[in-house]
Parts: structure tokens; sequence; C-alpha cells
């Protein structure tokens, strides 16, 4: 293009151009000042911006919808497996710690960072893993419960969240003599608040009585009245002990209130002692007399972690294979007296198939 | 291109003769001469012009120039060339032919050189901040595959190490100490003024029992052979200009453009072989076999004497070729370089492949020359074949380990010449592991800059910068079902066999408007003054696919991935939240007489990122400098040809955390399920740093010894950390990201020297070497944090190191390990149960070295680097290597050769007895040129060179190598010296050739 215009002006001779010249170079600039504007307005045009943030494979609160209140409950008594079911979290806390159960190093086996052995031993480090493991699960099922209140609940629904929350509250407060607790709808971004023992104890009790009446009985496997009176004893029962532990001292009145409600649930003839003790965790145990409040299980299809109750003493060459774990103490088999059913021995449909005894 | 210009020259002369002719109407001769320098060697690519006729030209190969059909008259000539004294001549023009010879004096000044900083180019005189300079003459050399590898070592205050020996794989730098709770703690890299995002498109893949593989350098796009020069800035001052992505230091890296002049063909071609560069101690099969009998063990012989890890190496040849075309002429220059270059790994099957192409121009537009356009293009595939070798494999282990503790007794193959493969067991065969495994990726970038520019005037100019980098990677993996590896063995139960295909496609753009002021506004006062704007935008998406069960069917289960079963198909998709950036910025610099200097930034940026209630962040900075050199009582000492004195301080942040941090975020699940995957917090801001620098620059016997001593000290807040809820939280609850109250400090001394012992006709002998001397600490911050994730058998979630006020960044935290008692167990402090701080993976001094040496035509340079008083902890040993596994796997050979008989039952625990010094000292790389000089009429400036990298380590470290670094990060936050079954480094010797046409 540059060419032809050369051309052009030497065809027209020096003189036109040099004023042909003179004019290119004053439409250039002005081209190149036009070239320039559009640039700087395309460019800003496109460029500035709000910083709005667009979420795009993924959305915010407000789309959760709304969310089914039973499902909820149902999965929140599901949320109570990961603490209860197993010998790892919640059982091992209370019974490696005080001396009923061993949980012995062989070679490299159990060794675990001395996990294990710190628990039985009681030196373990502030952020010892079942520790704060199990601390973790028990709060949160108390989360999932507070949380569940936030969606409409029904009375009986309610009630069965906050007994759940007391449950699993209570055992927090036994082990750990303090427990942090947030409101419904309350953000979990920021800090929690935290009871101590005698402020728990009074929410606990007032919880447990508000919801008393309320409860209705559907069996073992959800939340009932007899279960609320159950933890009500229980917590008037350890009271003395949660307030002080170093020097205990136990209420006349709270033994008598512990009295009562045993025998309103005694009384009320729903339960009965089984005449053998191991109908209790038999297979088909949701028959027995006993059960109070229990976790459901359908093996094979929705089930916990149970297995591992039977697999932590059993040895690897036994059938079904164990995991060689843990064991217990002379000293503890020996407070058991002679003929007690706890002590063990044959159970049908186990000892005959895979040859494992029951109990010690 | 030169026709052209004849005819344009021509014309254009032919036009103004009406105006400026004098003597006979169209009377012109030949003006002509020659450009050399004081050598007497040619200048090529001077710019020689008519000053008078606005007529210019290059020095051509020879240093000749010419203009044709001058007509008579009296001009100036001019000779410009960057590095040298300009010079002007006189010349009338008649009727003959003149000739002129040019004799140009090298500008020793090193004060003139001209060193890039944000959005500008500075003189080296003017700087006030700390910025180390590397050009292309002091790159490392050997088979490099990134940039970051170019520098190692010869920058003071920078820490570079490769993570491992993967080809191609990532590296760790960190500038002036660590200070990344969370995040890589990689600096800012910018290329020609286009920001990175630090990602690399490579996708994961399905990991499982045998981890993750580690990710390769996100900068491998970039094309070494094309880099000019990198720019460290290291101070605030330097670095705030790029406001909350600096706290991490900034790396500028410049590409070489086109050089006016005749048409120049750069190639170089070589090729070579690795090694592996020193072996980890394990038993033979006698040994073992001795070992078995010391322990009265029966069972673990099987008679035969196997090397497993050297089984599944090999010597892998590496080539790689660059071919680079520039030309132009002063108003219109370009650059074109092809590359292309293949790297087989020391460990059999990997693989690194490379495929460059770039392009880039820099054109001057109008009669004026006012208006100019910059542009660039790089197109880049890297292809890589990975090993099975990952950074947190469990019991079963992956490659690595696999054949350190395969037992040496036993065979790998079956005696009819099968691979021995064998069922049901943890002890997986490394040459089955190998041929099972298939892993591939393809990573392609291309990086486009299109920067038009308009010089209002002589002392004003705008410029703007649009950008675009898009990347796409591909992988695709499969595990065969017929090895025994948990999770993956086809058996009665599964037809086994796993398989995943990931896409990724990653878009950054960027569009920055400056301008730019250098005027002197006063007597004597000179301000140069950068004013911009600037916007980025990231985004990034991709798909993930993955089935298991295909069993042993005829093809790779990727080229058929439908072929598992349909329970174990999982899809997945993401396209993470938009991230922009929107950021203003200003730099004044000023300059009384080049004595005084003043600079000031002040960066505000704007993120989509941070919480609604902080989008906006303004990080200032200043500095001073005084050139005392420059006053009169300093005038007339000879032998001091530098002095500066230089103080800073500023601001800057860090926002390396995901988009969409500060928002509640729920994700969709199997069925539109909604998990919450983030907790808002809409204070959420960047990290804050806040850097202190004084500095005194120095120069000796006329530039002979030349150096720069830094004081640093650096403070870090407003920790950006992924903090888990405080209790009680939801089950899985997601993550709040978190400032965390708490101060990291770094504060160090850097030292750098250069000196040019030897300088003459024949013999140069330059040395250069830098010293950084670093102290960390963590202050202020509640709690402790645990990370350096353990893996193996007894070692399943035990972590060692620990962010805790008082300690440094990731102090090791463990036990404290005695010895062994006198039944051969473990003695630990307060019995095992109370961990101590026993190991400090943090450096407390950097060193480099280099030396290069030319005599006549040959030429040598050495360059070391290492680090000292950092601490290792060996894992391989801890986990692998135990002595409890004598009778079914390897062991370490320190058992054999030890004098104490350790219990066989003695358990596996993390302690202070794996950690090891780390300090030490490596000859990285040395080459050996012989400059050949012309071949022909053609060849030009041909010279071959031998090149060895890893050539020699001095370290007390028992492993691999010294420089590791493998990622064991928890819950976000990072680790540091921690050694477990990485990719073995290797050691290279190639062979070249480079010449010009």
């Amino acid at each position: 293009m540059k060419k032809s215009r050369y051309f052009k002006s030497h065809a027209l001779g020096c003189g036109t151009g040099n004023s042909a010249s003179l004019s290119k170079q004053s439409s250039g600039r002005k081209n190149a000042i036009y070239f320039f504007l559009a640039l700087l307005h395309l460019s800003f045009g496109v460029a500035c911006t709000d910083l709005n943030e667009e979420l795009r494979g993924e959305t915010n609160r407000g789309n959760l919808g709304s969310a089914n209140p039973q499902a909820l409950l149902d999965g929140l008594y599901l949320t109570m497996r990961g603490p209860y079911q197993g010998p790892w979290s919640w059982w091992a806390l209370q019974q490696l710690t005080s001396d009923e159960a061993i949980p012995p190093t062989r070679g490299g086996d159990w060794a675990d960072n001395g996990a294990w052995r710190a628990l039985y031993l009681h030196r373990w480090q502030l952020d010892h893993t079942t520790i704060d493991g199990v601390f973790r699960v028990l709060n949160s099922v108390s989360y999932a419960a507070t949380d569940l209140l936030t969606f409409s609940p029904n009375e009986q629904q309610a009630a069965e969240a906050r007994f759940v929350r007391a449950y699993v509250q209570f055992d927090i407060l036994s082990g750990w003599g303090q427990v942090p607790y947030r409101e419904p709808a309350e953000s979990v971004v920021g800090l929690s608040r935290v009871r101590q023992a005698e402020e728990q104890i009074e929410y606990l009790r007032n919880e447990l009585q508000e919801i008393l009446p309320i409860l209705s009985n559907n069996g073992s496997a959800r939340a009932n009245p007899d279960a609320a009176r159950y933890l009500l004893m229980k917590l008037f029962l350890n009271k003395g002990m949660l307030l002080n532990r170093a020097n205990p001292t136990f209420d006349a009145t709270d033994m008598d209130e512990v009295i009562r409600l045993a025998d309103e649930i005694i009384g009320s003839g729903r339960y009965s002692l089984e005449d053998d003790y191991f109908a209790n965790f038999a297979v088909d145990n949701h028959n027995s007399s006993e059960l109070i409040f229990a976790s459901a299980n359908a093996a094979g299809e929705n089930a916990g972690g149970l297995s591992n109750f039977w697999r932590v003493t059993t040895h690897m060459h036994m059938n079904p294979s164990g995991l060689n774990g843990f064991t217990t103490l002379s000293d503890v088999y020996d407070r058991f007296e002679e003929g007690d059913q706890r002590r063990g021995g044959t159970y049908p449909g186990m000892t005959d198939v895979a040859g494992v005894h029951i109990g010690f | 291109m030169l026709q052209f210009h004849r005819i344009f020259s021509r014309l254009f002369c032919f036009c103004l003769l009406s105006i400026f002719s004098q003597s006979n109407l169209c009377a012109q001769a030949l003006l002509g001469g020659s450009v050399k320098d004081n050598v007497g060697k040619a200048l090529v690519g001077t710019s020689v012009s008519v000053v008078e006729l606005k007529l210019a030209t290059s020095a051509d190969k020879d240093g000749n120039f010419s203009f044709t059909n001058v007509p008579a008259g009296r001009y100036t000539l001019q000779a410009k060339l960057l590095g040298y004294i300009t010079q002007e001549k006189i010349v009338v023009v008649g009727s003959a032919p003149k000739t002129e010879h040019f004799v140009l004096n090298p500008n020793d000044e090193q004060l003139e050189e001209v060193v890039v900083m944000g959005y500008a180019s500075v003189k080296k005189s003017d700087l006030t901040g700390a910025v180390s300079k590397v050009s292309a003459e002091d790159f490392n050399k050997g088979p490099i595959t990134s940039p970051d590898q170019l520098i190692q070592g010869k920058a003071s205050g920078v820490q570079m190490i490769n993570n491992s020996g993967q080809p191609g794989g990532g590296s760790t730098v960190k500038i002036r100490g660590t200070s990344a709770v969370t995040g890589s703690g990689q600096p800012l890299y910018v290329v020609d003024g286009v920001a990175l995002d630090g990602s690399n498109a490579r996708p994961g893949a399905v990991g499982g029992e045998l981890g993750t593989v580690p990710p390769s350098n996100p900068l491998a796009f970039i094309n070494p052979n094309d880099i000019e020069s990198m720019e460290v800035l290291k101070d605030a001052s330097a670095t705030a200009i790029y406001g909350s992505r600096a706290a991490y230091g900034v790396v500028l890296i410049t590409t070489k453009r086109g050089k006016s002049g005749a048409l120049r063909i750069d190639a170089t071609l070589t090729g070579g072989v690795s090694s592996i560069m020193r072996k980890v101690d394990v038993l033979d099969g006698d040994q073992y076999r001795e070992m078995l009998a010391r322990y009265g063990l029966s069972l673990g012989d099987y008679g035969d004497n196997v090397d497993a890890l050297d089984a599944i190496l090999r010597d892998g040849f590496n080539t790689q070729s660059d071919v680079a075309f520039s030309g132009g002429s002063e108003d219109a220059r370009f650059r074109a370089s092809v590359g292309y270059q293949n790297q087989d790994g020391i460990v059999k099957t990997s693989n690194f492949e490379k495929f460059n192409g770039a392009f880039n121009g820099n054109f001057k537009m109008l009669e004026s020359k006012k208006l100019g356009v910059d542009m660039g293009l790089v197109v880049n595939q890297v292809k890589e074949r990975l090993a099975p070798i990952t950074t947190n494999a469990g019991f079963y282990g992956s490659l690595i380990g696999q054949a350190l503790s395969w037992n040496p007794t036993r065979s790998l193959y079956n005696p009819d010449g099968t691979l021995f493969i064998e069922q049901g067991s943890f002890m997986v065969n490394p040459l089955g592991m190998l041929g099972a495994y298939n892993d591939q990726s393809t990573v392609t970038n291309i990086l486009g800059n299109f920067s038009p520019y308009y010089k209002v005037n002589d002392w004003l100019e705008y410029r703007m910068l649009g950008s675009i980098k898009y990347a796409n990677g591909n992988r695709r993996t499969s595990t065969r079902s017929w090895i025994n590896m948990l999770g993956i063995e086809g058996n009665a139960n599964t037809r086994g066999g796993a398989a995943s295909v990931g896409a990724n496609e990653f878009t950054t753009t960027q569009m920055t408007h400056t301008l730019n002021f250098n005027k002197e506004i006063w007597d004597g006062l000179n301000l140069n003054a950068v004013a911009g704007y600037e916007y980025m935008r990231f985004e990034n998406r991709g798909t993930f696919m993955s089935g298991r069960e295909y069993g042993d069917i005829d093809v790779d289960y990727t080229d058929a991935l439908q072929a598992g079963s349909q329970g174990s198909r999982s899809i997945s998709s993401f396209n993470n939240p938009s991230s922009e950036l929107q950021s203003y910025f200003f730099r004044a610099i000023f300059n009384y007489r080049s004595r005084y200097l003043l600079t000031g930034t002040i960066r505000r940026d704007g993120s989509t990122k941070f919480g609604v209630n902080n989008k906006y962040g303004n990080f200032p900075s200043f500095s001073a400098a005084w050139n005392i050199k420059e006053e009169a009582f300093l005038k007339n000492v000879s032998f001091l040809s530098d002095l500066k004195l230089r103080a800073g301080w500023g601001k800057t942040g860090n926002q390396e955390f995901p988009s969409g941090a500060a928002v509640d975020r729920y994700g969709y699940g199997l069925n539109g399920v909604l998990t919450s995957l983030n907790n808002g917090n809409p204070d959420l801001k960047w990290q804050s740093d806040e850097q202190t620098n004084i500095g005194v620059d120095f120069g000796l016997f006329n530039s002979r010894l030349t150096g720069t001593i830094d004081l640093f000290s650096k403070q870090t807040t407003d920790l950006l950390y992924p903090r888990v809820p405080y209790y009680p939280n939801s089950p899985g609850t997601a993550i709040v990201w978190t400032n965390l109250e708490g101060v990291i400090q770094n504060r160090g001394v850097e030292l750098a020297l250069q000196g040019k012992l030897i300088q003459t006709d024949e013999i140069s002998w330059n040395i250069g070497g830098n010293l950084t001397l670093l102290r960390n600490r963590v202050r202020d911050l509640e709690g402790s944090y645990n990370t350096g994730l353990l893996n193996g058998q007894g070692l399943s979630n035990t972590t060692i190191e620990v962010v805790r006020s008082g300690l440094p960044m990731f102090a090791m935290f463990t036990r404290d390990y005695l010895g062994l008692d006198a039944n051969g167990f473990s003695e630990y402090a307060d019995e095992g149960y109370t961990y101590y701080y026993v190991g400090n993976p943090n450096p407390k001094a950097l060193v480099g070295f280099s030396t290069d040496i030319s005599y006549k035509g040959f030429s040598l340079v050495a360059n070391f680097n290492g680090t000292l008083g950092n601490d290792i902890y060996n894992e391989t040993e801890n986990a692998v290597l135990a002595i409890g596994n004598l009778g079914t796997r390897n062991i370490s050979r320190s058992y054999y050769d030890s004098g104490q008989m350790e219990s066989f039952a003695n358990p596996i625990a993390p302690s202070s007895r794996y950690i090891e010094d780390g300090s030490y000292i490596k000859l990285a790389n040395a080459t050996l040129s012989y400059r050949v000089g012309d071949l022909g009429a053609n060849i030009k400036n041909l010279n071959v060179f031998v090149t060895g990298t890893n050539l020699l380590l001095f370290t007390k470290y028992s492993g691999f190598d010294a420089e590791i670094n493998v990622e064991k990060s928890v819950g976000g936050l990072p680790s540091a010296g921690i050694d477990y079954i990485a990719y073995p480094s290797s050691r290279t010797f190639n062979l070249g050739i480079g010449f010009s046409l």
C-alpha cells in the first residue's frame, strides 16, 4: 500500500511529491490517533469490573433448598455409629484407659506410633490421634442434632434430636469435663462457646426433663421416654463425680432421683432381664427385652462397624480372621465369679461353626 | 527485507530531494564503512544512521554498512550499539564513494546496564531495591527443562532445589526464606510482562494404594533457550508494584528479541546420556543370607542374587535441538525459534518430551516511529510418560520403595522367563509395577501477547499489553489387573485393574495499560514514573473419568474405558469460580544527578477471591539510594569504581488460595446430593508481608570486583490457612479459609561477589559467588499445626513437622532417639511419649559459586550450589528398609554394617533417628567448550561443548540426593525436607554443538 503511494507521488513529480508526502504525514498521525483511541475504548470497555465472583460448578447456601427433617433425623442416628460402633472410638477411650482392656504392641503389629500404648499408660500428647478424633466425632453428632432444629422439625422429631444431642454431650462431659456448643443457625465459622460441668449438668437436666413428656415410644432404635429417663439417671448418678473428680460427694436427693427414675422404668413393665446374657448381643438382639436404647444395623444392607468388636480380639488364623489387637488382664477376668455367664463359653451357631467362644 | 529497505530509502530520498538538495539535482553517492570494536572484532548489528537524512541501517556480520545514493552534503554519521559508547562523525558526501570506519569502545560502566523492573526497564544505577539479574551467558547449562533451573545457585537469597530427579519435575523456589503456611510458596513469574498463575494443567489420576505422582514444573512450557535474562526481585521496594501476589518475590523473565541486521540463524544441538547419580545402600543376596543367619531366621532365602534397583534403572538418553531465526531492520525486528527436547529418565519407561515454537516481533510504525507493536507467541507441548513413583505410597510402596525392599535372594523372573508376580502378596515386583503401570500426560500451552505502544513524545509513552495463555492438559492412566497391588489385583471376587482419563483447560487473560514518564523535571532531577491499570482473569475447568474391574483385556484400559464394571465407574467435572484481579499502580523514581535516588510505589489490588469486607488492598513501598561514588569526596578514589547504599521498606501480599474461598460453597455429588465444600469468610484477605532491606552495592578496581551485601527482615502476618471450624462442627465439615493471627519472621544477610580475576587477550578467569544466611521463626501463633504426614507400615497418620510459635516453620517435632538398649529396642527421651523439637529443614545458609575460565578458544565453566544447616527426614529408611523386614523384604545396609544387633521386633516409629544432616555442596554443572570459529563460508561461530550435570555431591546425607523435597502436606499446609522413595537424581553427560548461519 505504501509503495503505490510513493509511485503516485513520483509520477506527479518532486513538487507535488512534496505536499503529498506532507499530507501523508499528517494523515498518518491522525490514523495513529484513531487507532489508539479505538484500542483504548476497546480495552477499557472490556476490562473494568466489579469483581464479583461467579460460582460455576458450585452453588452457595441460598440454593440448598428445604431438607426433609425426617431424613435428617434418620441420618442423625446413623452418625452415632461413628463414635459408638467399633472398638476404635469412644470404647477405646473408656476401656483402654481404665485398665479393663489392654492394646499390647507385638513387634511392629499394633505399634501405630505408640498411640495405643499412650492411651493405656495415660501418656498421651495433647494432639493424640484417638482423643482428638473422638472429641471431634462426638461434637459432630452434637452439631448435626443442633443443625436439624433449623429445618422446622415437628415436636417428636425435635425431641428425638435433642435426646441424641444430650446423649453425646453427656459423654463429652464425662470424657473431657467441658462441652463446646453452638445455637441452631449459628455460623460454624466463628468461635463456639463452652459449658463447664455445672452449667452443662444443669443444661442436660433441663433438656431431658423438657423432652421427656414429648417423646413417644417407637422402639429401642429411636429415642424414647425410657431412654431419656435412663440418661437422667446416669446424670444424677454421676453428678457428684462430674462436679468434683478428685473428691466426689454424692447428694442424697440425687440418689433418690436415680431410684425414682429406675422405679419408673422397671415399673412400666416394658423391660425384663434376659436369661441368656448374650441374647443382648446376638444377631437377632432386637427381640431382647433388655434393650432400652440401641443403635440399629441390618446385616449386609445397612450396618456400622460392629464386626470389629469381635475381630479386634480374635487372631488372624482364626475363622473369620481377626486383627489380633486388644485383650484383657487377669485382674479383670478374676473379678467375675466362677460360674458367671460373662466369663464365657460356647455359643451355638458360633463355636460349632467357627470354633470361636463367646465372652472372655 | 533488505531489498525493501533499499527501495524505501531510494524513493524517500528522491522525494526529499526538492527540499534538501543543494547541489546538482539527484547527485548521489555511496556512503559506507565498517564498525569494529577496540580489538578489531566486527560489531554486528550496530545501528548506523545518517542523522539528518533519517537514514538508518545495521552493520552486517562483517561489521560493514553502506548507504547508497546519498545526496551530496554534510551529514552526521552515528554508530550506536548497546554496551558501547555511541560515536558520531561528520562526513561530507560528494560524488565519489565515501568510507568511514568506526571503532567503538565498550561501555564498561555496569551502571548503564538496563535492568527490567516491573512494567518498565530501569538503569541499574537507578535501582534502589534488591534485584539480582542473571543473563543468558551465566545460566546453568545442561539438559535443562524449565527456567528456574537456569538460575539455581546464581542469585543470593534464592533457594532453588529440584524436588526429585523426575525429568521435568517440580521445584521448590524460596526467595528469602519460608513464609507459606499454605500454598506453594513459589514466587510470581512474569514473562515479558505477562504474569503467570503458576498452575500446571496436568490432570490428576486415580491414586489408591499407589499414591499420587508429583506434579511437573508449571514453567516447563517456556523454552530456556529463548530466555535472554532473568531478574529476581527480592525486597519489597522492587516487588510491591506487583502488590498482592508479590510476597514470595518476583522473577521476571525476558525472552530474546530479534536483533536488527542480517538474518541470523543460531542453532544448538546436543545429545547425551544420564545415569543414576547415587544409590541407596541395601543388601545384596549374600549379605542378606548372612543377616538371616545372624538373626537365626530360617525363611527368606530363595537362593538368588538380585539387584532390583538396577533392574528398573537404565542409562537414559537425552537430546535437545534449538534453532532460532532473528533479523529485521531497526523498525521491524523479529525472532522465531523452534525447539525439541526429549529426555529418557533413568527409571525405565519414564520420558519427558517437549516441542516448542516461539515467535516475537518488535515493529515500529509511522514515519516518526512513535507507534510500535511488540508481539509474541509461544506454542508448546509437553508430553510425559510418568513412572509409578509417588509421594504418599502406603504399605505396598511405589516403584522405588518396591525396588529397594525387594528380597535380593529372590529372582524377579520365573524360570520360564516371565515376570514373577506373587498373587495376594504385599511384595510387588518392581519390574511388574513398571510393566503394569501406564501413565501418559500431554499438556499444551499457548501464550500470546500483543503490546502496542505510542511514544507521545520523548518523555511520555503509552503502552497496552493484552495477553492470553491457554493451557490444555490430558492425562491417561491405567494399572493392569495382573499386578498384586492392593485394590488393583484381580482375583476370584474382582476382575481387577483401574484406569482414569482426565482433561483440564486453564485460561489466563491479562490486560495492562501503562503510561511511562521519563523526564528531567528540574535542574538535575529526573523523574521516571509509570502509572498503570491491570486486569487479569483466570478460568480453570476440567473433567475426570475413572473405572475399575477391567480384567486382562487385550487393549489399554484407557482406550476402552467402557470395559470396566458399571458400579465402579466414576465421572466428575469441575469449573472453578471465576477469578479476577483488578489493580492500579504507580511508581516514581526520583534521580538527582545520579547521586540521590528515591523510589516510591503504590499498588491497589482488588481480587474476587477476597472477602466482601476486604476487596481491595493497598501495597506501598519506599526506598532510597545514595550513589556514594558520585560524590565529590569519592570521585578520586581510584580503586573504588562503584559504591551505592540502599534502604527500602514495603508491603506486599500473597493470595495463593483457591477461588471461591471467601463464600459458602456447596458441590453436587451423586444423585444431586449437595455437600458443603467451603464455609465462607467475608473478612478473608491477602496474607501480608512487610519487609525492610538495607544494601550496599560496591565495585572495586575498575569493576574487576563487584558485589552486593543486603540485610533483610521480613514479617509475614494474616497467615492464610484453611482452618477446620472449631468444634462442634458438622460431620465432614468443610474448611473455612482464615487469616491466622501470628507472625512468620525471616531475617538474613545476602552476599554476592563477582570477580574478573584475569582478563587478558588470551586468558580470562571470572568467578562469582553468593552466600545467604537465613533465620526463620514463627511467633505469636495460637495453637500448633501439624504437617509432614508419613506413610507406610506403622506410620499411618503420623506427622513429624509442626508450625508453632517459637519454632522455625516446619520444625521437625517428634521423638528424641537415644539409641538402642541392651535388648536391641529403641530408646527415646521420656520413653517416646513426649515429642521434642529435633530438626530444622530450613537451611541456615545458601551458597552458590561459579567459575569461568577461558584460554584461547577453550572455556571451562563450573557451577556449584548448596545449602548448609538443613535437616532431612529420611522416611525411606524409616518406612521401607526397617529391620523388621528381614525374612520378607530387604533392609538398609546400615544394619549389616552396624556392630549392634537391633531387635528384629523393634517397632517402626518416627523419631530423630531418621533425621540426617542435609547440608550439601554440589557441582551442579560444568561445561568444557571449544570455539572452533568460522567453518567454511556459511557456518559461523561454531563451538563444540561437553556438559555434565550433578557431577559431584558432597554431603553426609545417605539418600539418593540431598536436594530433595517430597510433598507431605496435611490439610493444605505444605512440608519441607522429607525424603520418601522419590525419583532418584541422575548424572548426565552431554555433547553438543552450536553454530550460527
